[in-house]
């Protein structure tokens, strides 16, 4: 269907991309200098939402699991990648300069390593959080991501050596618009090769029949652990960029409420959809601003335009469909008609 | 030594003893009937070889094993004075009992349900690409960084499983969500998906529930073809007598969760506890 990009491994196609990837840099970069700072910072809170709701989709929207708790990971992710650049600055540099590395590279590697540590923090947290609660179903699992979610920042806010209740000041200013870019295509990379591969499919299977996937021979619940596995590192990405961005952690902005956002993104946009999480994330989160004029009537114009949406399309914006680059170049893909009848 | 034997188990949902010290044997190649009126336990029994019922302690056999003296197997043997057992469940000479419904798939047991479940919201090509997970090899990072052997493996999978599609009649629908599709031709995507597992032996449930003589008469001939060309065996529960009586080679007749008669399609026919069963007179 795609000629030859189709048996391009991935490693060869980030090769092919680098040219591209190093000019959206320097844009970046032309973009920060342009744009008033307040714009540019809600670029890169797009970005960070669009990595949060393509992680959760493959969650909600893969699996059919109902996890409300992504906020918690991203907590985890943000306090870990903080540890990195602040508390073990100074071992880490000593490390990094005994191995000769340039003074410029200091900070990038540094923070590189922080953003692999929260990844890491985050699934295993996610590990620890999945194994027990993903045997329930439904309503239960979501109760209990929860209460997981608002668990994990109980925990925090009582730690005083992270700063307590007033939570975390002073983290290196260490976001930028690459940074943030190089996890937007990471995520999209993974969920797009996930759902074209075998494991993907498996998670498809258990979305529309657990009993009939385990009949076929998918281990569901080792698969959904895994899902949860991959959402949270994920998750813990867009925390320790969020952290670096914010230049501070305050445990009461990663409540039940920032779940629910990234929720309502991942439903509005099409659950299963990655193009759909994307544009919903990014829709969200320059929707408020678009409204600042109308400031007192904000809340109201956002709820009503998602009751709006969620009437004239019930299924999100996208439903299950992908927009790929061959759609985007207006090349057809021929499906054959069957006689469809809606399912109830 | 018979491909499947299920040995003397019981399954129970609280007190209603669903089936009472079953036994049943499939042989290689062979096409069995599993027959019996409504709510006799067919279906479970196919949930009990799948690994979705377990089985529970058995009365009936302990009685049995005391008359008898001797341990069903050298396990419960070694245990002194044998109370209870959970009767066993052997396929291809290896115990499933007590197995997660995904490693019984895997180790060849293939089955479609009553009531059609496929996946209904992926296309009819991905339902039985999904059913070639279980004999995937390839990593999740194989996957996430699309090396050459993701590819070759993805490409044997879509191969086949368009293959199999042809096969069962399903090309043109290939792109379709399956839930879209006609009820006839769902009961034979299900057929073909649970293929795509390459099955030792398959189990269906009612494969001609629904359908009218025309679509019957070609179903019976899809399933003669199907033992052929895949070589399977298959367990068939079916209510459909010309259909049981025209191609299983014996028949086993389930009344109350417990076996009332077995063997080929003429004795049963003409066995009276049959008859009694079926018209449920005094
Ligand atoms: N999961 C369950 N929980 C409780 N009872 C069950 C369960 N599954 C089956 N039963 C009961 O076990 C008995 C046997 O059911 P089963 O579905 O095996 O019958 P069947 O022979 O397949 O009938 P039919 O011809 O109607 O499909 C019935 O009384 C049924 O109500
Ligand atoms: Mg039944």
């Amino acid at each position: 269907m795609k000629g030859n990009r189709r048996h391009l491994p991935t490693v060869a196609w980030l090769a092919l991309m680098a040219p591209v990837a190093l000019a959206l840099w320097a844009a970046g970069s032309g973009l920060e200098s342009l744009l008033v700072p307040y714009y540019f910072r809600i670029i890169l809170l797009s970005g960070i939402a669009v990595i949060a709701a393509v992680s959760l989709n493959i969650v909600n929207g893969f699996t059919g699991q109902f996890s409300i708790g992504h906020a918690g990971f991203m907590l985890v992710g943000a306090y870990a990648s903080a540890g990195i650049t602040m508390f073990a600055r100074p071992f880490t540099e000593s490390v990094l300069r005994s191995a000769h590395v340039p003074d410029v590279m200091l900070m990038p590697l540094q923070f590189a390593a922080a953003i692999a540590v929260a990844a890491l923090a985050a699934s295993i947290v996610g590990l620890l959080v999945g194994l027990p609660s993903l045997r329930l179903r439904g309503d239960y699992l979501a109760i209990a991501t929860l209460g997981f979610g608002e668990g994990i920042r109980a925990i925090f806010v009582t730690v005083d050596a992270v700063g307590g209740a007033s939570g975390l000041h002073n983290i290196p200013p260490l976001t930028s618009f690459v940074w943030v870019f190089l996890g937007v295509v990471g995520v999209i990379i993974t969920a797009r090769n996930l759902a074209a591969s075998t494991h993907g499919r498996a998670l498809f299977a258990i979305r529309e029949d657990e009993l009939a996937a385990q009949a076929v021979g998918i281990d569901t619940f080792r698969y959904k652990v895994l899902a949860f596995l991959i959402s949270a590192a994920w998750a813990g990405v867009a925390g320790a960029l969020l952290a670096h961005l914010d230049l501070g952690i305050d445990p009461r902005s990663y409540s039940f409420m920032k779940s629910v956002e990234i929720v309502v993104m991942v439903v509005l946009g099409g659950l299963g959809s990655v193009t759909g999480s994307v544009i919903a994330a990014v829709g969200l989160t320059w929707l408020p601003e678009i409204l600042r004029p109308v400031a007192e009537y904000r809340m109201v114009f956002y709820s009503a335009l998602l009751v709006l949406l969620m009437l004239l399309r019930p299924r999100g914006l996208f439903g299950r469909k992908e927009l790929g680059l061959a759609d985007l170049l207006g090349k057809k893909k021929t499906v054959p008609n069957a006689n469809r009848k809606e399912g109830g | 030594m018979p491909l499947l034997s299920v040995d003397r188990c019981t399954v129970a949902f609280g007190g209603l003893i669903a089936l009472d010290a079953v036994s049943l044997e499939v042989d290689q190649g062979e096409i069995v009937g599993l027959i019996g009126p409504n709510g006799a336990g067919k279906t479970t029994v196919f949930n009990l070889i799948t690994g979705v019922c377990r089985p529970a302690k058995s009365r009936t056999a302990t009685a049995e094993v005391e008359v008898e003296g001797v341990p069903l197997t050298p396990q419960q043997g070694s245990r002194k004075r044998m109370k209870v057992h959970y009767g066993d469940i052997i396929l291809a000479g290896e115990s499933i009992r007590g197995k997660s419904p995904h490693i019984i798939a895997a180790r060849g047991v293939a089955r479609t349900f009553q009531n059609v479940r496929l996946f209904p919201e992926i296309t009819v090509l991905d339902n039985v690409r999904a059913a070639c997970h279980v004999h995937t090899t390839n990593s999740l990072p194989a996957a996430l960084f699309r090396t050459g052997s993701y590819y070759a493996e993805e490409h044997d999978i879509e191969k086949r499983s368009i293959h199999l599609l042809h096969v069962f009649g399903l090309g043109k629908f290939q792109s379709a969500p399956a839930g879209s599709l006609p009820y006839g031709e769902q009961r034979r995507l299900e057929i073909a998906r649970a293929l795509a597992t390459e099955p030792k032996i398959l189990l269906l449930d009612e494969p001609a529930a629904g359908m009218n003589p025309q679509e019957t008469r070609e179903l019976t001939e899809l399933i003669g073809w199907i033992r052929d060309d895949f070589k399977v065996s298959m367990l068939i529960i079916e209510h459909d007598m010309k259909l049981v009586m025209g191609i299983c080679e014996r028949i086993y007749v389930l009344d109350y969760g417990e076996v009332i008669a077995h063997g080929a399609p003429e004795e049963i026919r003409s066995d009276p506890k049959v008859i009694k069963a079926y018209l449920g007179e005094e």
